[in-house]
């Protein structure tokens, strides 16, 4: 411990050692200015003592010379303020859905084999990109400033020769444990085939996928176009029914029978929480359901 | 006479800890012009010196990512400011210790994409000029004037990202 630190607990200390390592670096940076009675003092006596460790001059202000203090207060800092067990905070920025993108291990659902077929290692391989190097992310869920973490979308425009098999590619994910996104579902919204998805909100983007390529179903009775997305429901307790299809056609004998089911996707995300104000329990949930037949004509009608 | 848009390129980072922690106050070295080098010789604005122009700063922290660039003197040295940072905000009382430990736990940790660099596009008419700080010559990197804008609101300006 540097002695001129010794009159003071860590906290304080710590903070003391910060503005001076700011200060070495940018004098003109405001977090550098020195807030405690006397803290210009201590920190003369601070730098002389960090020089003396060092063995540099009194004089010496060259750039190494910053440089190498500047790295000593670093390390007094550390001493101070270490960050006990980074890789749990770390875990705990993942289950909120709060780390940069390239820090999740992506785990993608095999189901969505089904629709990509041969393709399929592409997919994989735009599915990271997209996620890597998102033109845009959103994150929905319950009512949280910072970063809900019901569903991810990260989205990222290809073009290439031919405008007409440009597309949005729509990638939909959950964080989990373990910092794991977990992918449930990639779409590519053709330019011409979804409409007026430039400028608009990703979350907007899917609700225009899904109307193009969804299907009707039923949470709990009550039926929805395709997407559904409620927000703070009061209580933690999850328990939803969810019926597709119960359609009815008319065959050749003029008989009304059940109408066959198309290929499906189903998605559905679930977020538990508290109100930040009250604590209150709260809980959330998206569902989507697509036509996998008709997304998988359209990818047909676009080259593949 | 200066001109209607005030440029600062930043990281990634240094706007997701000012939304996230900060209540949305951004610090941002701020320029009149996005690029020196397309102004004239001779012009105060010409005279920036380059590690104080905003498109040099955005191309050259793009690189330093896209290159996955482990001796990236800007990326090496925004690692150095914020860990700094974070403990002066912490001691201020201005964070929480956990708020600390998850930004010193990021700094630390291998992920590029919270160093791309963004573009804060700030219309001059929004700002109060007594908030524009013009930073004394002995603290700017050359003759060009550089200037400060110590608590910019997010709905004063715009965040921008060129396609990588």
């Amino acid at each position: 411990m540097i002695s001129a630190l010794a009159e003071f607990d860590s906290h304080t200390a710590a903070g003391i050692v910060a503005r001076a390592a700011l200060a070495v670096e940018d004098e003109a940076n405001p977090a550098a200015l020195a807030t405690l009675p006397g803290e210009d003092r201590v920190r003369d006596r601070l730098f002389a003592e960090v020089r003396a460790s060092l063995e540099l001059a009194p004089n010496d202000w060259s750039p190494m010379a910053m440089s190498r203090i500047g790295d000593a207060l670093d390390q007094e800092l550390d001493a101070l303020s270490p960050v006990e067990n980074e890789q749990r905070v770390l875990d705990e920025l993942g289950k909120r859905g709060e780390l940069p993108a390239d820090l999740y291990r992506i785990v993608i659902d095999e189901g969505m084999r089904n629709i990509y077929a041969k393709h399929w290692l592409a997919e994989v391989d735009r599915i990271h990109k997209t996620i890597k190097k998102a033109d845009r992310e959103e994150s929905l869920g319950l009512e949280n400033p910072v970063e809900p973490s019901l569903v991810k979308l990260f989205a990222r425009h290809y073009a290439g020769g031919n405008p007409y098999h440009d597309y949005t590619h729509l990638v939909v994910t959950q964080p989990g444990d373990n910092r794991q996104l977990y992918v449930a579902a990639a779409w590519r919204l053709y330019t011409f085939s979804v409409p007026h998805v430039e400028g608009a909100s990703l979350l907007d983007m899917l609700k225009r996928f899904c109307a193009v390529y969804g299907v009707k179903f039923k949470v709990d009775g009550i039926e929805h176009e395709a997407f559904t997305l409620t927000l703070n429901i009061p209580g933690e307790e999850m328990s939803f029914k969810v019926e597709v299809g119960a359609q009815t056609m008319t065959d050749s004998k003029g008989r009304r029978v059940p109408k066959p089911l198309p290929a499906l996707s189903l998605s559905f995300f679930t977020e538990r929480g508290a109100d930040r104000a009250t604590g209150a329990a709260r809980s959330a949930y998206m569902v989507t359901c697509i036509n996998s037949d008709k997304y998988k004509a359209a990818l047909v009608e676009h080259g593949w | 006479m200066p001109g209607p848009i005030l440029y600062s390129t930043n990281p990634w980072f240094a706007h997701d800890i000012a939304v996230r922690y900060l209540n949305g106050v951004h610090f941002a070295w701020v320029s009149d012009h996005f690029d020196a080098t397309a102004l004239a010789r001779g012009t105060a604005g010409g005279a920036t010196a380059p590690s104080s122009s905003p498109c040099e700063i955005y191309t050259r922290l793009a690189q330093d990512v896209v290159g996955e660039d482990t001796h990236s003197f800007l990326i090496n040295g925004y690692k150095k400011t914020f860990k700094r940072l974070a403990r002066a905000w912490e001691a201020a009382g201005a964070i929480s210790s956990t708020d600390s430990a998850e930004i010193v736990a990021l700094l630390r940790s291998h992920s590029w994409h919270m160093w791309r660099p963004v573009l804060y596009v700030i219309p001059r008419s929004a700002i109060h000029p007594a908030r524009i700080h013009a930073v004394a010559r002995a603290a700017r990197a050359a003759y060009g004037p550089e200037n400060q804008i110590l608590d910019l609101q997010p709905h004063e300006f715009d965040v921008i990202e060129f396609k990588r």
